[in-house]
């Protein structure tokens, strides 16, 4: 059995026109209910937790695992678990109604929000001293969201040449005719 | 061998010294090439870039030894002290900088090499471009260069064999872009470059991984660690992290005997050798030159003409980005394909600077997507964004030629020490009139370019950008009074030392320097051979 150290990317690009549909249509409609979020322990943000916040504040239904697990590990180090726990029992607390969700993200909330998706769609987040930290890259949502149209730097993206033509759309938004 | 240690020494194991130490030891001749920095593997770049936050700095993954710092835009190695900073990024270790660079291997136009006689600017190059002919052919051969058929595509460079290669097909970007440039006024080339478009040289074909910068992970792009494989079987013996301090010379100045180099732990050898090809790039060649200063050569090494370390060129960069009017889907393929070459020459290079423009053919994917996190999108909105802004983002660069002006010159610190102890670079630089009046030029053609392809959000960037090309600084000419090496780049004062880099160049023209600094090392190996 090969172990490549990222294998859900190739295999994902190899058969892209067939898996799109299935990474892509796996989203909450953000504008009606969202799934509750459970009630948290007394006090800090189990891994379970934060990827249920994650959920919830991305839209994703999947979100990688094992980038969650480091993600998360991240912000311990970083002291950044309280405001997401903040943040989590304000998403709680609109009940699953994305309007509510939206509202309650302002202030320290609205940035803690800004800093869950920081990391899932860039994979890095600021460190202590103006550094950043990286949480991931194959597995980061920005490269999900446009994965049908670009190659991520440092993989093969096709057959050689296959530039020469427009991608294969997913059934996703882009607001516009190629040709 | 004469009882030296060495028939032939070379400083520096980036693609210059590696071509010439190969093609010397091809045909017997011992060999010895010391190089500041360690040797790395291509590996171990692709994971560091894979694990690197900051994607789009193309040094990140190439960690500085210690021993042997390096040119970057952030570090403090440079020690920048004129009115501009001279922005630089090179790498120290075995291949040199072209483990990372966009491959485009432009020969110069034969007008690059009369600019004082044809236009009153500048200087014009002691050899003419029919003299390097055969050597651009013969790079092209060994770098692997992918390109036009003449009969397809005329680049302005005359040519008597076609490229090793077929060019690559342009991307479907690239196509929109000439078809509509070339429908109005403008020039869009195919450009050529160290790529495959097939098997190539024991390399693979390019399968369009977007990241020639900076690292090709597959080797279908040509770096220079190729040649220091090459010229390692073909007998030549490499020592890394080996810091050149001094060239030394016979007790009358005359002739160059060898050098003294230090041991990552400070340790100091010497080592002898007939011929010395000093091949350490336009910074660390004149820094070097200066530091050998000697009781017989109190002005340091090859500079009775008082011209080493000075010309210090570069080609300037302005941008413009802007929101196509539809989707192009940049990123896929190479990270640069074309060029607008209508202004590499013109009676205009009287006045102004020459300048070639190039299309960039990367997805803005963590600029755009950090730009919209920032405003506040998030969920279903925020991907459609994404998927919107990066189908349709461009980004234009440009060349500038810059002329060649004494007052731009590299030195090395007094004040400044790296680690070893050894003299930082100390830069005076400047942009000239010469250069700004160009640009304006480039940001009209911007503007025009923005309004055909229907362009919106347009940002010109028209801060000049450094783009590694680092010329000048042990300038080519006739006259020994004004010029440090001439037409075969051997010293004028010395003649059994040889220079082989784009420091040497009389004139920057408007293309990558690589090609000719190729070009230029197999004709300093022929001009060895011969004696």
């Amino acid at each position: 059995m090969t172990t490549s150290r990222h294998p859900s990317r190739r295999d994902f690009l190899a058969g892209s026109a067939a898996l799109l549909p299935l990474m892509l249509a796996p989203r909450l409609a953000m504008a009606q209910r969202t799934n509750p979020l459970p009630a948290l322990p007394a006090d800090g943000l189990p891994l379970e937790a934060f990827m249920a916040l994650s959920r919830a504040v991305t839209g994703q239904e999947r979100l990688d695992p094992a980038m969650g697990e480091r993600f998360h590990a991240v912000l311990i180090a970083l002291n950044g678990l309280e405001a997401q726990r903040a943040l989590y029992l304000a998403v709680e607390g609109a009940g699953g109604d994305e309007t509510a969700v939206g509202r309650a993200l302002v202030g320290p909330r609205l940035e803690a929000a800004k800093l869950l998706l920081r990391g899932w769609y860039l994979g890095r987040v600021a460190g202590r001293d103006g550094d950043e930290i990286l949480v991931g890259y194959e597995q980061t949502l920005m490269a999900r969201a446009t994965a049908d149209f670009v190659p991520l730097p440092s993989y093969c993206g096709g057959v050689p040449g296959y530039w020469a033509e427009p991608p294969r759309l997913a059934d996703m938004p882009l607001d516009g005719d190629p040709t | 061998m004469s009882g030296r240690d060495t028939d032939v020494l070379v400083v520096g194991a980036g693609m210059a010294g590696n071509m010439v130490a190969h093609r010397l030891a091809a045909q017997g001749l011992s060999v010895t090439i010391l190089e500041a920095g360690p040797r790395i593997s291509r590996w171990q770049i692709v994971e560091a870039f894979r694990n690197g936050t900051d994607k789009g700095d193309f040094m990140a993954p190439y960690v500085a030894s210690s021993h042997a710092d390096q040119g970057t835009v952030t570090g403090d190695y440079i020690v920048q002290r004129g009115a501009y900073p001279y922005q630089v990024q090179y790498i120290r270790a075995v291949g040199g900088t072209t483990w990372h660079w966009a491959a485009a291997a432009w020969r110069f136009l034969p007008a690059d090499f009369e600019l004082r006689s044809r236009y009153g600017v500048g200087r014009d190059w002691p050899i003419g471009y029919h003299a390097l002919e055969a050597y651009y052919q013969q790079a092209e051969e060994e770098l692997g260069v992918a390109g036009p058929s003449p009969e397809d595509e005329d680049l302005g460079s005359p040519r008597r064999a076609d490229y090793p290669m077929p060019a690559l097909p342009l991307s479907y970007m690239d196509q929109q872009f000439a078809r509509l440039l070339n429908a109005n006024g403008f020039r869009v080339a195919t450009e050529p470059v160290a790529r495959n478009s097939r098997v190539y040289d024991g390399r693979p074909q390019c399968c369009g991984n977007n990241n020639c910068m900076p690292i090709c992970p597959i080797a279908a792009q040509y770096s220079g660690n190729m040649h220091a494989i090459k010229a390692e079987a073909a007998g030549a013996r490499l020592i890394p992290d080996a810091t050149v301090v001094a060239v030394e010379t016979d007790t009358g100045g005359r002739e160059v005997t060898g050098v003294r180099y230090l041991l990552p732990d400070g340790t100091e050898r010497r080592i002898t050798a007939g011929t010395i090809v000093l091949a350490a790039n336009g910074i660390e060649i004149p820094k070097l030159m200066l530091m050998s200063r000697s009781e017989i050569l109190p002005n340091g090494l090859g500079n009775s003409s008082d011209m080493v370390g000075r010309n210090l060129m570069d080609h300037p960069g302005v941008g413009v980005s802007f929101l196509w009017d539809r989707p192009v889907f940049p990123g896929r393929g190479p990270q640069e394909m074309s060029s607008v070459i209508s202004l590499r020459d013109g009676p205009f290079r009287s006045q102004m600077a020459a300048r070639k423009l190039h299309l960039g053919n990367t997805a803005d994917l963590q600029g755009v997507t950090e730009a919209l996190i920032d405003r506040g999108l998030r969920g279903a909105e925020l991907d459609a964004e994404i998927r919107r802004r990066v189908a349709r983002k461009v980004s234009i660069n440009c060349f500038l030629e810059q002329l060649p002006l004494p007052e731009n010159r590299v030195v090395p610190s007094v004040e400044h020490l790296d680690a070893l102890g050894v003299p930082k670079p100390e830069i005076t630089y400047a942009i000239e009139d010469y250069v700004r009046a160009g640009a304006e030029a480039v940001l009209s053609d911007y503007r025009r370019i923005a309004d055909l392809l229907g362009g919106t959000e347009v940002t010109f960037n028209p801060r000049f950008a450094g783009n590694n090309h680092i010329m000048g600084t042990t300038i080519m000419g006739d006259d020994p009074r004004d010029s440090v090496v001439d037409g075969d780049c051997r010293s004028h004062d010395h003649p059994n030392l040889f220079i082989a880099s784009s420091s040497v160049f009389a004139s920057a023209s408007t293309v990558n320097s690589s090609l000719t600094i190729a070009a230029l090392a197999l004709r300093i190996a022929d001009e060895v051979l011969a004696g």
